[in-house]
């Protein structure tokens, strides 16, 4: 049998071993190729694929505790969806873990069906997420090729405003300014104001942040 | 008057006729001092009689040479002649003498032995202080204890009681833990048992994928049943009875109890227990109701220290005699002036705490014959608390 590199993984934390082997052994049953860990830090010490995963991660655990260790992926920048198990329902911190943006929140023992769903849509979620976060970089990327003045151009394009008006206000001919307004479409890959409007709107920060240029 | 005293008189008699002198007052202050002698016995006689304790004299064969007057009514109560026994052969003549080898020894060796029995034609508990007399016989005090007994039996029975009951709600502060322990193993059994459904539906199922996880179950389930037999050992009423146990046996189960309860809390436990200790002569459930307070303080202890290491220390080494116990903790500590406070009954730092945990420990670890105390931790920080067991060797 030759090892297919896996295209999406399933991460399990338990610092108990039956558990762990049995959710992989469930999730191995439905041919999902699961890697597990004992603890929260040997989780960050792993290195982490560049393929759709999630995450089925307990929340009492010694050390650094599941609620803990979804804060500091989020200060770390991982970005992989949690789906959180726990010995015991316990509301106040249920709603902590799905406020910080948790997939589900499952009490053991909990039905097979409900962990698979959750881990189809947390690899589902993690998947657009990767798209969406690489359009971003693309359009970050764009942008950067922009001079000072052609992002000027664009916020007061997708602001509303006509050619004549960003002349006006920034003090030069309106046909300058549709050679600028040409070179951002250009640059940006938009094929239609309506289409640099949606990318300005994804990088929001970005935009406002020329204003001040 | 009986035949004791009777004896002692015509000797006094042989005894001033010896050192008699010539004279011829002499026989009527003779007669003087026989009747002054005479009024003197009568008086320690009255005495002896009105003393409401048993008395009685053998002499150094074991015969009966006197009953004082309660003594005498015992033995009317059993049906006996005191005046016919005088002169008889104790044992022989009560042959269910339950201390007769006491009284022989006392009688042989010349040494005081007080003992307590039961004497069942009587139905009374009794306790007997022979004391070996100079003629070579022996005095016998007797008094009836049974009230004293019955005291001592209701004392000790509500003793096992308040211990049951403080037991059960030290065990209910670890309730969520051991749900927690419980959980654990079923969540793996209903999980592993999805994982075989899943298995077996494929069209060619992995058969050693299925035994694996039937295996894993099984071991679930027994994992399980485990926690449930350790609590229910503990809650068990103790019957008093004491046997010998492995004291490192005692302590690893009260630890698997209380294991995740110190997790949960971030405590670290460290176990230094000795291999091949003696065995100690205890009553099982109440030693690990010592284990599982000083357990549970030291994890109380260490919970209001904020970020410094929690660590629970249990050791077990050899004593001189017997076995000592250690358990110390980096906790709060105990300040110098509620150090001997600590053991005293309603004296408590927990909220909501009875404050029987210490000294019903005490009581336990006293009435097993050992000793419970505490010290200052390592470096002066935190709490150390160590116990005493007698074993099977030094008893």
């Amino acid at each position: 049998m030759i090892a297919k590199a896996p295209t999406q993984l399933v991460f399990v934390i338990d610092d108990d071993a039956s558990i762990r082997d049995a959710i992989s052994r469930l999730l191995h049953a439905i041919g999902l190729t699961v890697r597990t860990f004992g603890s929260a830090r040997e989780f960050l010490q792993h290195r982490l694929p560049d393929i759709p995963a999630c995450l089925v991660l307990d929340v009492r655990l010694p050390g650094l505790s599941g609620l803990d260790l979804q804060r500091e992926m989020v200060e770390r920048g991982i970005h992989v969806p949690v789906i959180f198990i726990t010995g015991h329902g316990d509301i106040p911190m249920s709603v902590q873990a799905m406020k910080a943006g948790a997939v589900e929140f499952l009490t053991k023992p909990f039905r097979d069906q409900d962990l698979l769903d959750a881990v189809r849509s947390g690899i589902q979620r993690d998947r657009k997420g990767r798209k969406e976060r690489a359009e971003i970089a693309k359009l970050r990327e764009d942008l950067g090729q922009l001079t000072s003045r052609e992002r000027q151009v664009m916020s007061l394009v997708v602001a509303g405003f006509l050619n004549k008006q960003i002349a006006l206000r920034l003090g030069a001919s309106e046909k300058t300014i549709k050679i600028h307004r040409g070179r951002v479409m250009q640059k940006m890959r938009a094929d239609s104001l309506a289409d640099l409007v949606k990318m300005s709107q994804k990088l929001g920060i970005d935009i406002n942040h020329t204003w001040n240029c | 008057m009986n035949e004791f005293v009777d004896l002692q008189l015509n000797h006094l008699g042989d005894d001033d006729r010896g050192t008699a002198r010539h004279k011829t007052s002499r026989r009527a202050q003779d007669e003087l001092e026989i009747n002054e002698r005479t009024s003197q016995l009568s008086a320690i006689k009255t005495i002896l009689d009105s003393v409401s304790d048993n008395f009685f004299g053998l002499d150094k064969e074991g015969r009966f040479i006197y009953f004082n007057e309660h003594a005498a009514e015992q033995m009317r109560t059993l049906g006996r002649d005191p005046d016919a026994l005088l002169g008889r052969v104790s044992w022989e003549e009560f042959p269910d003498m339950p201390n007769k080898e006491d009284v022989m020894r006392v009688l042989s060796d010349r040494v005081v032995i007080v003992d307590e029995l039961y004497y069942a034609p009587l139905e009374e508990w009794v306790e007997n202080r022979m004391y070996p007399s100079k003629d070579g016989g022996l005095v016998t005090f007797q008094r009836y204890i049974t009230q004293r007994k019955r005291t001592e039996e209701e004392l000790r029975k509500t003793q096992a009681e308040l211990a049951h009951v403080t037991r059960v709600s030290t065990l209910g502060e670890l309730t969520a833990s051991i749900a927690h322990e419980v959980n654990q193993p079923l969540g793996a059994i209903v999980t592993n048992g999805h994982a075989c459904l899943r298995l077996l539906s494929h069209n060619n199922p992995e058969i050693k994928e299925v035994r694996e996880a039937v295996e894993c179950m099984i071991a679930d389930g027994i994992r399980a049943s485990e926690v449930i037999k350790r609590i229910r050992h503990l809650l068990k009423k103790s019957k008093g009875g004491k046997s010998s146990y492995s004291i490192n046996d005692i302590i690893r189960e009260v630890l698997a109890l209380t294991a995740a309860e110190l997790n949960k809390n971030g405590v670290n436990v460290r176990t230094e227990l000795t291999q091949g200790l003696p065995c100690v002569i205890a009553d099982r459930v109440q030693i690990q109701q010592v284990v599982l307070n000083l357990i549970l303080n030291s994890k109380e202890a260490m919970s209001g220290i904020g970020w410094q290491p929690r660590e629970l220390r249990i050791r077990s080494e050899q004593a001189e005699p017997g076995v000592l116990v250690t358990v110390t903790d980096t906790g709060v500590g105990i300040l110098p002036k509620n150090r001997e406070h600590v053991f005293d009954p309603f004296v408590t730092s927990k909220e909501g705490g009875l404050g029987l945990g210490l000294s019903i420990s005490r009581t336990i670890i006293e009435s097993h014959v050992g000793r419970l105390w505490t010290t200052p931790g390592h470096k002066g920080k935190g709490t150390t608390f160590q116990f005493t067991l007698p074993t099977s060797e030094n008893l």
